[in-house]
């Protein structure tokens, strides 16, 4: 059965597996407890960049036929020579992969603190007690 | 354009991905595990979006676009994007978080 007209096929698959990535990576920051919103600006400025990246790298991928969208699956609204969709996307998974890139960094960063701590332990001389 | 995809590949996602690891080559070694990481995620999320989407034609690769190598029915290029894309994402994200928020020593 076709819920959808043809042409809503590559914005609905694109976003049914975005969202679902980005809400996964969501729960994931949340069950290591990385405090994402403290990172709102450098999700933005990834979001922009992401924009920015498709705009210059997708146009010359279409034109030398590394790939191309299937006929009638697409809304055709393109910008810059980019389909609209691609876009969303590609905000969708700079978003996913970013807070993936933040909270594994983030608990890259306290292992090593807790490995730099513990060796700088070891290393203390022994505390003596006055008797 | 014979191997296009594995030639744009190389000209818009490897070249730059290198040339931001020999800028900072310490974030990006410090990070490995946060690049492999973000590498993995990538492929999960887009190796069963290609499952669904190639079959139904909602993207196609033109004759000669690819160097013909297929793992699970999915042409080499496509793990390769997925791959490359997502450490060059996360290449940036790094250096975005240490430079708006001064967590680490530059190098």
């Amino acid at each position: 059965m076709k819920m959808l007209p043809a042409q809503y096929t590559y914005l609905s698959t694109l976003l049914a597996f975005g969202l679902v990535a980005l809400a996964a990576s969501l729960l994931v920051a949340r069950a290591a407890r990385v405090h994402i919103m403290r990172y709102a600006r450098l999700l933005l400025l990834m979001a922009a960049a992401s924009v920015l990246l498709t705009l210059a790298i997708e146009p010359p991928a279409l034109e030398s036929g590394a790939w191309a969208y299937g006929t009638n699956m697409t809304l055709g609204v393109r910008l810059l020579g980019s389909e609209m969709e691609t876009l969303v996307y590609s905000v969708l998974m700079t978003l996913t992969a970013s807070i993936v890139t933040i909270t594994v960094a983030e608990i890259e960063e306290k292992h090593r603190s807790r490995r730099a701590r513990i060796a700088a332990n070891r290393n203390q001389p022994a505390r003596t007690t006055k008797m | 354009m014979m191997y296009a995809y594995m030639t744009w590949l190389a000209t818009y996602v490897a070249l730059p991905l290198a040339v931001l690891w020999m800028i900072r080559p310490r974030l990006a070694w410090e990070h490995k595990f946060t690049l492999l990481a973000c590498a993995g995620v990538s492929l999960l999320v887009n190796v069963p979006l290609d499952w669904f989407a190639i079959p139904r034609g909602i993207w196609t690769f033109p004759p000669g676009s690819l160097v013909g190598a297929y793992f699970l029915g999915i042409p080499l290029e496509e793990y390769m994007f997925m791959c490359l894309l997502a450490m060059l994402v996360s290449t940036i994200a790094l250096m975005l978080r240490e430079l708006v928020y001064h967590r680490q020593r530059r190098v």
